[in-house]
């Protein structure tokens, strides 16, 4: 007589333990590759920049930025309840041409972002020496503090992979 | 082997026939390929605010019109229907263009008329907490001008699988008749 069989459970303790492992493992591959694919590519990183200061982003540098209220000579169409606001930031170009999105959007609560109004584009890849941008944002009178994010792309030294971006910390 | 028993087969039939009619039923209650990605629906009403993903609609008015013109002096004759809402952005300016207009009547999909000036164009760039005031100008078939139709709004162009959608039922024939109406530039609301 030999001796009484172990359980199923015993017998493929293994394989189970295996499968305990595995499992687990393939959800998580499987989910930050569908996250990498669809989060990789937007700008990840915030380079912090406290209000008045400046920052360098491959050779170029970038600030300081304010941002104040429109005033009349700014031509801006402001209708009741919103406000119109001016952001203005330094750049010195380096070797490299450089493009730029920026967004406005809100440091706390529900972090709203808005975009420029106009076609004006922020940062221009033929100025030679350091020049201010300007743009013109429309928001609601409720709206604030604010920080500007810039996004500067088509950078051949830039990684594509998490991207960092500029955030200036506005007052 | 025996032939099979006479008792019990009345049973094995009824039981045949119940899973042939609950196989039928699993396949009629079965949604459509497309039931998992449909978009999200709010349904609309006239002045009341309707909210979906960043966006948030108030339907003013709905009204038809024989002629119509713009602020810059184009105007045309035909069937006209004219939607007038307030639309903003709740969250993001990024990808917040109105580009999804549709009228649908039957199995019609009516977009918004590219006839009219560029500025009195609906599908246009909503801006985050500043309402803008705006007008949908549908031009139909004379056939449709009495029937059931259906206003979707939304941010989706093309594809509009898994994203929000404002809707409006809407029966033309109740519908005041102008026999001339302008359609406003896109602008703030007041």
């Amino acid at each position: 007589m030999s001796a009484p069989r172990p359980s199923w459970l015993r017998r493929n303790a293994a394989a189970l333990g295996a499968l305990a492992v595995l499992l687990p493992t393939a959800t998580f591959v499987i989910g930050a590759q569908e996250w990498v694919t669809a989060e990789g590519y937007l700008p990840f990183a915030a380079i912090e920049v406290p209000a008045g200061d400046t920052t360098d982003y491959a050779g170029t540098t970038y600030g300081p930025a304010t941002v104040r209220h429109a005033t009349p000579a700014d031509e801006l169409d402001v209708p009741a309840g919103a406000m119109g606001l001016v952001l203005e930031f330094d750049i010195a170009p380096g070797d490299e041409a450089q493009l730029c999105s920026v967004t406005l959007r809100e440091a706390e609560g529900e972090q709203r972002e808005w975009l420029a109004t106009g076609n004006r584009a922020p940062c221009t890849s033929d100025a030679t020496g350091p020049y201010e941008g300007s743009l013109a944002f429309v928001v609601p009178e409720d709206a604030g503090p604010f920080t500007a994010d810039v996004e500067v792309s088509r950078l051949e030294s830039a990684p594509t992979m998490f991207p960092p971006f500029i955030r200036f910390l506005l007052d | 082997m025996s032939p099979a028993p006479r008792v019990g087969s009345l049973a094995q039939w009824a039981a045949g026939l119940g899973l042939v009619a609950l196989a039928w039923g699993v396949i009629a209650v079965t949604p459509g390929d497309d039931f998992a990605d449909q978009p999200f629906v709010t349904q609309a009403r006239i002045d009341e605010p309707a909210e979906g993903r960043n966006l948030r609609i108030t339907v003013l008015d709905a009204r038809r019109a024989d002629h119509v013109s713009d602020e810059r002096g184009w105007s045309a004759d035909g069937t006209w229907v004219l939607v007038s809402f307030e639309a903003e952005a709740l969250s993001s300016e990024k990808d917040s263009t109105l580009s999804r207009a549709l009228l649908r009547i039957g199995d019609r999909a009516y977009t918004v008329s590219d006839r009219p000036s560029v500025g009195a164009d609906a599908r246009t760039h909503l801006a985050v907490g500043v309402p803008k005031l705006l007008t949908a100008a549908f031009e139909i078939l004379d056939e449709d001008a009495d029937a059931q139709a259906t206003l979707e709004l939304g941010f989706a162009k093309y594809d509009a699988r898994l994203d929000s959608e404002i809707r409006l039922a809407l029966d033309l024939a109740e519908l005041d008749v102008d026999d001339t109406a302008e359609i406003p530039d896109g602008r703030w609301a007041e």
